[in-house]
Formats: C-alpha cells, sequence, structure tokens
C-alpha cells in the first residue's frame, strides 16, 4: 500500500469555495466509507487522482483512504484494466461503484453524490425503483462512459452507481473516456454518456434509473 | 448561397435500375425510412466506380439501420443497366440508380452544373418525412467515404430520437482534467 501522508493534501483541482461545499455534503454522512484507488505513481493523472483523493477525504472523518500500487490492486475485487482506477468500500466490501480516471468537471457531482448516497441519507429514490432493482437476478458489470464537460453525464453515473449500491449484482464504473482511446475505439464511441452493459450491449443517451434497471433486466 | 437543412424533398418521378431490372421511383418511395441521395457526375467514369463500390461495400450495413441508398447521375436508367453490363464494380451494386437525364433531383438539390450536363458529387441524408438533416457537396473529383456517411446517417438518426440530450465527443488524447463544476442543485 502507498503511504498516503506522502500526497500532497491540497489538490489544484478543489478550491476553496468547492471544498467548502464538498465539506457540506460530507457533514451529513453518518457511516463510514473506505476509499481505494489503484494508481500507478508514474503516470500524471494517477498522481492527479492520489492528491484530488487525498484532498478530498480531509473533507469529513467518515471517509478513509487506501492507495495502491497496480500489483498489489489486483485483490481489492475492482476492475483496474483502467488507471486510475477508485472503488467505494463499505462495511469492508466493495458496493461494486468504481471511477476511472479523475472525475473533475462535472463528474465531480457523481463522485460526491456516489459518497453521499452510501454513507449519508441518499438522494430520495421511489419504492417502485428499489423493487425494480429487486428483481436483478443476473450479474451485470456497466461501463458508463463520459466526458468531464458532459452535463448529461453525471445523472447517468449516478443512477447506475445508485444501482450497484442496492444490488450485488451488479457494478457500476464511471469512465472518463478521453483518457482509454481503447474503449473509444472498441465501442465506437462518438458521444456521451454512453452505457454500456457487459462489454455488449451499448445506450446512449441519459436515462432514469428505472429505465436502466430495465435495461439491466433485460441484458442477456 | 441558400441552406438545405429541414428543406422536404420535392415531388418528383424518374427511371431507375436495380438489380438487372427497371423501375420507376417517386417522392413516396424516399417516405417512411432514412434515404441517402448520392450524386455523382456521370456513368464510365474513373472515381465514380470507386465510390460506388465503397458505397456497395456498406450498403449491408446502412440497410441495418433502416437507411436506404441512391445513387443519381444525370444519365438515364438504360446508361446505368450499360454500365452495370460493363463494369464488375457496377454490376454488383445491389441499392437503386436512379437515371436523371432532365436535371430535376440535381437541379433540386443545386448540383447541377448546367453547362456541363453532370452533378457535383453531392450526398444527402434525409429522415423518413423526406427533410433533409445533413449534406455534403464536392467538387467533381473530391471522392467521398462510406464508412464516413454511414457514421453521419447514425448520428443523424440519434439526434433525431433523443434530441440533444448527448454530448457529442471529440476525443483529444492528453486533455487536461477540467477543473470540478460542483453543482448540487437538484441532486440533494
Amino acid at each position: 500500500m502507498i503511504d498516503c501522508m506522502q500526497i500532497s493534501a491540497d489538490s489544484p483541482l478543489l478550491d476553496e469555495k468547492t471544498r467548502e461545499t464538498i465539506h457540506g455534503v460530507f457533514g451529513k454522512l453518518n457511516q463510514d466509507v473506505v476509499i481505494k484507488a489503484v494508481v500507478d505513481m508514474k503516470e500524471e493523472k494517477s498522481l492527479e487522482m492520489a492528491s484530488f483523493l487525498r484532498t478530498l477525504t480531509e473533507l469529513s472523518d467518515h471517509i478513509a483512504l487506501e492507495l495502491y500500487e497496480p500489483l498489489d490492486g489486483a485483490d481489492l475485487g475492482m476492475e483496474i484494466s483502467h488507471l486510475p482506477a477508485t472503488g467505494l468500500f463499505f462495511n469492508g466490501e466493495y458496493t461494486g461503484v468504481s471511477f476511472h480516471g479523475v472525475p473533475g468537471g462535472k463528474e465531480i457531482n457523481s463522485f460526491v453524490i456516489g459518497i453521499y448516497n452510501l454513507a449519508g441519507p441518499g438522494q430520495e429514490l421511489s419504492k417502485a425503483a428499489v423493487k425494480k432493482i429487486g428483481k436483478l437476478k443476473r450479474p451485470a458489470k456497466v461501463k458508463v462512459c463520459v466526458s468531464l464537460a458532459c452535463h448529461h453525464c453525471p445523472g447517468v453515473v449516478i443512477a447506475c452507481q445508485r444501482i450497484a449500491m442496492l444490488s450485488p449484482l451488479v457494478e457500476a464504473g464511471m469512465y472518463d473516456a478521453n483518457l482509454y482511446p481503447d474503449l473509444v475505439e472498441k465501442f465506437k464511441i462518438e458521444r456521451v454518456p454512453l452505457v454500456i452493459i457487459n462489454d455488449k450491449d451499448v445506450f446512449a443517451g441519459p436515462r432514469s434509473i428505472e429505465d436502466l434497471t430495465q435495461l439491466l433486466l433485460d441484458a442477456k | 448561397m441558400e441552406n438545405l437543412i429541414g428543406r422536404e424533398l420535392e415531388d418528383f418521378r424518374v427511371q431507375a435500375y436495380c438489380r438487372g431490372a427497371f423501375q420507376e421511383v417517386s417522392k413516396g418511395d424516399l417516405l417512411g425510412h432514412w434515404s441517402v441521395l448520392f450524386f455523382y457526375p456521370a456513368d464510365f467514369t474513373f472515381v465514380c466506380p470507386t465510390e460506388l463500390g465503397d458505397l456497395q461495400d456498406f450498403y449491408e450495413k446502412f440497410q441495418e439501420i433502416g437507411c436506404e441508398i441512391y445513387s443519381v447521375s444525370e444519365d438515364t436508367h438504360f446508361v446505368h443497366k450499360a454500365w452495370a453490363d460493363a463494369s464488375e464494380t457496377i454490376k454488383r451494386i445491389q441499392y437503386t440508380m436512379l437515371g436523371d437525364p432532365a436535371g430535376v433531383l440535381a437541379r433540386q438539390f443545386g448540383v447541377l452544373v448546367e453547362e456541363e450536363g453532370q452533378a457535383l458529387r453531392g450526398t444527402f441524408i434525409l429522415n423518413p418525412e423526406g427533410r433533409v438533416k445533413a449534406y455534403e457537396i464536392h467538387d467533381m473529383g473530391i471522392g467521398r467515404n462510406a464508412e464516413e456517411l454511414l457514421r453521419k446517417v447514425q448520428a443523424a438518426q440519434f439526434v433525431e430520437e433523443h434530441g440533444d440530450q448527448v454530448c457529442p465527443a471529440k476525443w483529444k488524447p492528453g486533455e487536461e482534467t477540467l477543473t470540478p463544476s460542483l453543482d448540487l442543485v437538484g441532486l440533494l
């Protein structure tokens, strides 16, 4: 494990005003969450992410941070083929929620809300949506490909990750497509948000949590 | 210069050659599905078979997404058949080749070079209502790319279905991380 104390807790990505706002949201957390990130400390984006996370975790006593080198991260149970990879862990278990890339731009919203949904009161969710998520019986891995400037993207990331939090069968990761040309090439990504289920079924555009759950129910 | 986006296809009736047979094609045949009108200068020229063959290579993919292809030149349907009989490339074409000797279609889309009686290389993507959603016009010698055309039709279909609720992405490797833009209004 990497010694977090050697990482700067003053990320230039988070200005004072943003830190204050996040601090306000994290003030509502009532349970503990552990952020585990796999970073390649030779890579710029990983260094950026490490500092971003270190700065963020300073804003709440309910959040702990663990940083791993790629070789040590293989046992975490999360997808680490696209680094930096960051997973949310709750009660010692991987929640299925991950972020690949640095959640800057609009994606700061999905990152903060993801933690709020996991360790805080969480966003309101209808009973019908919860019931529908409970019907999921097949494992599914969801990639939500985004660009950081996309204002439609965080909503889809938040919804998919909410499903993952409520269903042990579902994993949902945000992928900053700009960082991963292999994904752009493989899935011919020309627009975002793009939801990819099990590396097979591809859906573009914003959708509600109910619609996303239906896509998962329909997935083969 | 006039913009053709959104313009509705006008009534027309022409003769066409398709898979060894002659047929009449009118506006109604282009409605109810996506269409591409693919103008080229003339039969029996060199660049034309190249790009018409390229289009044939992707024709199945166009059909899969509900898009029909119509090539158009200022030749008659008889000349199209003669060309198909003479050229291996043209012989394998499965889409409909419209004959537009009177220039009705080429004039309608602004691609007719009157003094030469030939059409510029214009490509027009029409939605199922017959309205122009995208187009490009090249000078005579500049060829087109069927794969890129397929991408454009798919993009046009997507926008028709989803409106502006997606962000077009143009990936720039190595782009800097955007400064976080926190806006929790409506999220909490």
